[in-house]
């Protein structure tokens, strides 16, 4: 039995994980400063809210575990991320450069950290025909946006504790992970959630608003498959970092007619060209975790939508009861 | 409108105490500036701001704490954020994992700053924040401030990233805020009060170290052939004075010699300097850095009406004069 630590553990990549490790038996403390609640079953030994960008809660979390998996960020979707990038930089500086020393002070024995692929330079997602972005592409960096940057740096700064304290470090960059019981609504929610939550709420017929022109592309990758690698990297010798997505491409336009499908709508899409759209191009390679992890995503696209459509169409009904009662 | 000028105005200078700081202080105090120092301690010294410590204010503190961030920044109009974990190449490339708590630092003082609604903001950012590729060779053009993004970062350096990491947040605070935050990259400075101890020692102090206590052999790191622009401290504060004036708008300024210098000239230069009459001995098994480095001054001559004044052989015996004068005698008995 392991005792693990998952900082952000009441956000959606942390509350899945916490839920996997605590279902096999392992102790499970979750940490966060907000919790979603929106897995109803308990998937944890001990909860704590705590603010991790205060040192001494970072202490006190990581006391007696070992194994950290640090999810804790401020962020959200491209519009989130865009409008409030100094803040998201700030408070995911303190939580990563505390988390990490409080991690060695407390001698975890491996430390795992959340990063994205929104480190990747910009003039390699130029286009939305973009070829998929291999571990190595980071440098030279130039990241798209102040969040990007701050994980970039956190890596670098998770390189040298490696090396000089030979700490255990493992780095996943996370491409676009989706699913249901994860943020869906307020602000902070991804493509995939808003455009669920968007159809869901839409009449029918009626009509949807997508942001940019559409033709923007990402890779998508769900979060049970998102699990399986994670857990499989912590327990991997593979101590760099590694790409955790999906190198099926599609625009957003694709996107949003296959959850339109799945709801059996008839939705027309509007544009809003004048809102956030982010990179044009961006592609997962997972040619380094099929090699050293032995992973792929198993969930298609359509597969996992239908999962993520189906529960966020059931939150928006019981939030529309909500207002009426 | 009358320019913005330093004069009058509460000055909170962090690391106020070290080198450059400690010179910081004496200008700011000739420009009738009121200054309140920030040091804890570490590496600066009292020694430095000992001729001045009644016209200031000094606060032994730690930036790495929030709330004493926040009691410094109160009622200042100007922040010259200096503080920072430094060291030579030596210090740098055995303690990269030390070097990164100076984003604690980093961050809490901007966000201080904006908190107590700072006026302006200058952030000492560093020539080692240049891709390592466009300083491989001698005959590389000098080194131009958009070359540090255009075709992505690459520090040869754990400190460069943090530095570069610390100009990414002055332009987030700039547009988030519209704070008004000056980044400046100095090219190796050098001068009286820098750190003379082998352990943190740059170049300079360390060469001058070796040929003043007449080390035998006296060692110098690399074959020679690499190259840097050494910066003379005052011409350097000069230039901080004048970007926190002109150019609060979290676009980057070199500060530096476009004349660049080998480590083979400079180190003939100390020998001669202190009269040492001794064959160099290279140890290309240690740390150089990069190969060459140089600053393009067209943007500080431009926007700042800047340049240096100090020549390289007037700015070293200078720095040998008062290491002679305060260093020596101490260092002599410790061996």
């Amino acid at each position: 039995m392991d005792r693990i630590l998952i900082t952000g553990g009441g956000g959606f990549i942390g509350s899945h994980i916490a839920r996997h490790f605590y279902s096999r038996g392992d102790f499970v403390r979750v940490v966060d400063v907000k919790f979603d609640d929106y897995i109803k079953e308990k998937y944890y030994n001990e909860r704590l809210r705590l603010d991790l960008r205060v040192w001494e809660n970072c202490l006190l979390a990581t006391k007696g575990v070992d194994k950290v998996y640090n999810f804790a960020a401020n962020m959200g979707g491209i519009g989130f991320i865009t409008a409030v990038g100094a803040d998201v930089m700030h408070d995911n500086v303190l939580i990563n450069t505390y988390m990490i020393e409080a991690a060695r002070q407390n001698k975890a024995e491996r430390f795992l950290f959340s990063s994205s692929a929104c480190i990747y330079p910009t003039f390699r997602q130029t286009s939305p025909d973009v070829t998929g972005l291999k571990e190595e592409d980071a440098y030279p960096a130039d990241p798209d946006n102040f969040y990007g940057w701050e994980k970039l740096y956190t890596e670098k700064m998770l390189e040298a504790y490696q090396r000089d304290y030979g700490m255990n470090i493992r780095i996943v960059r996370y491409h676009n992970i989706y699913g249901p019981e994860g943020t869906y609504t307020g602000g902070r929610e991804k493509s995939p959630a808003a455009l669920c939550r968007k159809v869901a709420e839409a009449s029918n017929p009626g009509t949807i608003t997508i942001w940019g022109d559409g033709k923007q592309t990402r890779s998508y990758c769900y979060i049970d498959d998102c699990v399986k690698g994670t857990t499989l990297l912590m327990e991997s010798d593979y101590d760099k970092p590694i790409n955790i997505g999906s190198e099926r491409l599609v625009t957003i336009d694709q996107l949003a007619d296959i959850i339109i499908g799945i709801s059996g709508k008839n939705i027309t899409k509007t544009y809003d060209l004048s809102a956030p759209q982010g990179v044009r191009g961006r592609n997962a390679d997972i040619t380094l975790a099929r090699k050293v992890l032995g992973w792929e995503p198993e969930t298609s696209l359509e597969e996992g939508l239908a999962k993520t459509y189906k529960w966020i169409e059931m939150q928006c009904l019981h939030d529309n009861l909500g207002e009426e009662e | 409108m009358s320019q913005w000028s330093i004069a009058g105005k509460k000055v909170l200078v962090t690391g106020g105490a070290g080198f450059i700081g400690s010179h910081l202080v004496d200008e700011l105090l000739r420009k009738d500036a009121q200054v309140r120092v920030v040091d804890d301690l570490s590496r600066g010294t009292i020694r430095n701001l000992e001729h001045c410590v009644d016209r200031i204010e000094f606060v032994r503190g730690d930036l790495t704490d929030k709330k004493t961030a926040e009691d410094l920044a109160k009622d200042c109009d100007v922040c010259f954020h200096l503080a920072a974990v430094v060291g030579g190449v030596k210090y740098m490339t055995s303690h990269p994992a030390e070097i990164y708590k100076t984003m604690l630092i980093n961050y809490n003082t901007i966000e201080a700053c904006r908190k107590m609604d700072v006026e302006r903001f200058l952030y000492t950012s560093s020539a080692c924040t240049y891709p390592v590729n466009l300083q491989a060779d001698v005959t590389q053009p000098p080194l131009r401030e958009d070359d540090v993004l255009k075709c992505g970062a690459m520090p040869d350096s754990d400190y460069g990233w943090v530095k570069l990491l610390g100009e990414i947040q002055c332009q987030a605070y700039h547009e988030a805020y519209g704070m008004k935050t000056v980044i400046v990259r100095p090219f190796n400075p050098y001068g009286p009060r820098e750190c003379f101890d082998p352990e943190h020692s740059h170049v300079i102090p360390a060469l001058i170290r070796k040929a003043v206590l007449r080390e035998n052999p006296f060692c110098v790191w690399g074959d020679g052939g690499q190259t840097r622009a050494f910066t003379y401290v005052t011409d350097l504060i000069e230039g901080l004075i004048l970007a926190i004036e002109k150019a609060p708008y979290a676009d980057p300024i070199n500060l530096g010699e476009s004349k660049d210098t080998s480590i083979r000239e400079l180190a003939k230069l100390i020998l001669k300097l202190t009269g040492y009459n001794t064959s160099i001995v290279w140890d290309k098994t240690k740390p150089q850095g990069v190969r060459a480095r140089k600053s393009d001054m067209t943007k500080a001559y431009t926007i700042l009406g800047w340049e240096p004044k100090v020549s390289l052989k007037e700015g070293l015996m200078k720095t040998v004069d008062w290491f002679i004068k305060n260093e020596a005698t101490q260092l002599r008995s410790l061996c």
